[in-house]
C-alpha cells in the first residue's frame, strides 16, 4: 500500500518536472495567474467602478484619471476590462465543470458498460459534434434569454461531447489493462472498478479536455457577446466590450474600447492552449487532439 | 465493395438528420412566444378567431404531432413562412445560400494553400527553428478569436492603408464583377480560415512525422533520394490522406466560423441570416437555417468520408 503511494507521488512529480521543462506551458500558466490575480484583487485594492458613468468624459482618451479612457457613455474601460475579465474567466472556468459534469460519466459508461449504452450516447454524441456548436448555443440562448448564466449553462451543457469523446477513447483501452481484468476476475463490482481502476487512470485525457474545453468556452461566451446574445450591458464581459467596435467609428477612431479586451481575449486562450498543450505532452504524448 | 460503404455511411447520416431536426424543433418549442403573439398585437382581434388560427396554424395539437407536420412540409420542400418579412424561408435560404458557399469554399481552399506547405515544412526538420515558428504560428491562429482578428484586419486595411473594402459583398455602386467580389472576399475569407489553418497545420505536420517514419521511406531514403524528393514523391501522398477527415471535420467550425464572420463582414450570406432571424426571435427562420446547415454538413461528412475511401482503399466500413 505504501509502495504504490510512492509510485503515485513519482509519477506526479515526474510529470510536474516534464512540466516545468515546458518553456511556453510555464510561461502560458504564469500569465493566467497574474491575471486572475488582477481581476480578482485589483478591482478591490482600486475601488473600480465599471456601471457609472463620468459625465465629464464621453469616449475619453485614456489619461491619468482613467488609464485606458472611458467608452461611449463614459465608463472607466480599464474597470470594465477587470470586471468583464471575471465574467470571461468564471464562464469559462463554472461551464468547463458542467460539461465534465456531464461528459465524465457519459463517456465511462460508454466506455465502460459498451453495448446499447455505447451505441446510444456515441451516437449523441456524433449529432452534436456534427452540428456548428455556435449556432445550437445562439439558438439555445435565444431561447432562454440571454444572461450569464444561460450562457454559462449553454455552453457547459454542449460542452460534454469533448469530454464523453476523449474519455470514452481512453476507458477502452484501459478495460482491457490487466489489473481490470484480474480486479473483474475477483469479483470487484462494476461500479468499484470504475471509480477505483478506470476513473484514476482517465485522469490524463480529463485534464487535457478541461483546458481544452476551457479556451473554447471562452471563445464561445465572448463571440455570443460579441453578437449582443451573450452576457447583456451594463454588466461587462470581454465579448460585449468589443460589441461597441462594429461601429465605424469606434473602430476608427476609439482603439481604446475595443483593442484591450480583444488582446485580453487572445492572450487568455493562447495561455491556456499552452498549457493545455504542456500538460497533453507530460502526461501522455501519444495523445492527440 | 465501395457502392456498398457509400450506402452505409448515406444510412448513418440519415437518423443523425432526423436527430437534429428533432433536437432543434423542441428547444424551440420551448421558446417563449408562439406565432399567435403578432395576431395578438393587433387589438381588433376577437378569441374566436384567434382560436380559428390557432387550430388552421396547427397550434393545439401535441408537441409530437406539430413535428410531424412540419417534418412532412420539409420533405416537400415547404419551410414556413418567416415571421418578419412574410416571405417563404426556403427562399430566403436560397438567395443567401451562395454567398456562404463561395465564402466557405473559398476559406477551405486558402487554409488548405496554406496548412499543407507550412505543416510539411514543420516535418521537415522536427524541434528546429522553422518548427517552433510554425506551430507557434498555429497556436497564435487558433488561440485568435475570429471576430477580433475579424475587426482588426479592417482597422489596417479598410481605414488607415485604404486598400480593402470594409464590408459587403459587392461595391454600392458599380457593376458585380468578378473583380469586385473578389476585393470583398479577401478578409472575410482570411479570417475564416484563421482556426482552420491553426489546426491543420498541425494535424499536416504530426501526419507528415509519422509517415516518414515507414518503410518504405526508409527504402527510398537508402536509395540515396534527396529529403525533398523523398518527402514529396513519397510522403505527402500518404501524408495527405489522414487530412481528408480533418478537413470533413472541420466543416462544422467553418459554418459555425461564418456565422460570426459574416456579421463582421456584413456579408450577406446563411449567418447573417440567422444571427437576424435570432434577433429578431424569427423562429421558421431559425429553424430553416439549422435544417439548411444540418443537411450541408451531413453532406460534406459524406462526400468526405467517400473521398477518403478512393484516397486509402484499405478502408472498409467498421
Amino acid at each position: 500500500m505504501k509502495k504504490q503511494k510512492n509510485e503515485n507521488v513519482s509519477y506526479l512529480s515526474e510529470v510536474l518536472d516534464k512540466l516545468k521543462e515546458h518553456k511556453m506551458a510555464m510561461a502560458g500558466l504564469v500569465v493566467l495567474i497574474l491575471e486572475i490575480l488582477m481581476v480578482v484583487f485589483l478591482p478591490i485594492i482600486l475601488n473600480l467602478d465599471p456601471y457609472t458613468s463620468d459625465y465629464t468624459a464621453f469616449s475619453a482618451v485614456p489619461s491619468g484619471a482613467h488609464i485606458l479612457g472611458t467608452d461611449a457613455i463614459g465608463r472607466d474601460v480599464f474597470a470594465r476590462l477587470m470586471y468583464g475579465g471575471r465574467t470571461s474567466l468564471l464562464v469559462g472556468f463554472v461551464s468547463t465543470l458542467i460539461s465534465c459534469a456531464i461528459g465524465v460519466p457519459l463517456g465511462l459508461v460508454a466506455g465502460y458498460a459498451r453495448g446499447k449504452a455505447e451505441a446510444i450516447i456515441m451516437r449523441i454524441a456524433d449529432i452534436f459534434m456534427s452540428f456548428p456548436s455556435i449556432v445550437l448555443i445562439l439558438v439555445l440562448v435565444a431561447v432562454l434569454g440571454p444572461s450569464v448564466w444561460s450562457v454559462t449553462c449553454v455552453i457547459g451543457v454542449l460542452g460534454w461531447t469533448q469530454f464523453a469523446r476523449l474519455i470514452y477513447a481512453n476507458v477502452l483501452s484501459v478495460s482491457e489493462k490487466e489489473y481490470v481484468e484480474s480486479a473483474r476476475a475477483i469479483g470487484t463490482s462494476n461500479f468499484k472498478i470504475v471509480t477505483k481502476y478506470v476513473l484514476p487512470n482517465s485522469f490524463a485525457p480529463i485534464l487535457i479536455a478541461i483546458t481544452f474545453q476551457m479556451a473554447s468556452a471562452i471563445l464561445s461566451e465572448s463571440s455570443l457577446s460579441f453578437l449582443g446574445m451573450g452576457v447583456q450591458p451594463p454588466g461587462a464581459s470581454w465579448g460585449n466590450m468589443l460589441y461597441d467596435a462594429q461601429s465605424i467609428t469606434v473602430l476608427s477612431q476609439k482603439l481604446w474600447i475595443w483593442l484591450p479586451p480583444g488582446l485580453a481575449l487572445l492572450i487568455t486562450v493562447l495561455s491556456i492552449n499552452f498549457l493545455g498543450d504542456g500538460i497533453r505532452d507530460a502526461l501522455d504524448p501519444k495523445i492527440k487532439l | 465493395m465501395r457502392l456498398k460503404y457509400i450506402l452505409k455511411r448515406i444510412l448513418i447520416a440519415i437518423p443523425t438528420f432526423f436527430g437534429i431536426t428533432i433536437l432543434a424543433y423542441f428547444i424551440l418549442n420551448l421558446a417563449p412566444g408562439s406565432p399567435l403573439d403578432a395576431l395578438l398585437a393587433d387589438p381588433g382581434i376577437t378569441p374566436a378567431e384567434l382560436e380559428r388560427k390557432r387550430v388552421a396554424l396547427g397550434l393545439d395539437q401535441p408537441v409530437i404531432v406539430q413535428y410531424f407536420t412540419w417534418l412532412k412540409q420539409l420533405l416537400t420542400g415547404n419551410l414556413g413562412f418567416s415571421y418578419s418579412t412574410q416571405r417563404p424561408v426556403a427562399t430566403m435560404i436560397l438567395e443567401r445560400l451562395p454567398a456562404t458557399a463561395i465564402l466557405a469554399a473559398s476559406s477551405i481552399l486558402l487554409s488548405l494553400v496554406v496548412s499543407i506547405p507550412l505543416g510539411i515544412f514543420a516535418a521537415s526538420k522536427p524541434n528546429s527553428k522553422r518548427d517552433y515558428f510554425s506551430g507557434g504560428l498555429s497556436m497564435l491562429m487558433m488561440a485568435t478569436p475570429n471576430f477580433f482578428v475579424g475587426l482588426v484586419f479592417i482597422y489596417l486595411f479598410a481605414i488607415v492603408f485604404q486598400i480593402l473594402p470594409s464590408g459587403g459583398m459587392y461595391s454600392s455602386s458599380g457593376a458585380r464583377t468578378f473583380g469586385d467580389l473578389m476585393k470583398h472576399m479577401i478578409l472575410p475569407c482570411l479570417v475564416l480560415s484563421f482556426q482552420q489553418i491553426g489546426g491543420w497545420v498541425r494535424h499536416m505536420r504530426s501526419s507528415m512525422l509519422e509517415v516518414m517514419q515507414d518503410d518504405y521511406i526508409r527504402t527510398a531514403k537508402s536509395k540515396g533520394l534527396g529529403k525533398w524528393k523523398v518527402i514529396m514523391k513519397h510522403a505527402l501522398k500518404n501524408a495527405l490522406t489522414p487530412v481528408v477527415t480533418v478537413v470533413g471535420m472541420s466543416i462544422p467550425s467553418i459554418v459555425g466560423g461564418a456565422v460570426v464572420t459574416e456579421q463582421v463582414f456584413g456579408w450577406p450570406g446563411i449567418g447573417s441570416l440567422m444571427v437576424t432571424a435570432i434577433n429578431g426571435r424569427d423562429y421558421p427562420v431559425i429553424m430553416g437555417v439549422t435544417v439548411m446547415i444540418a443537411a450541408a454538413v451531413l453532406i460534406a461528412n459524406i462526400l468526405t468520408d467517400v473521398a477518403y475511401g478512393i484516397l486509402d482503399p484499405r478502408i472498409s466500413y467498421k
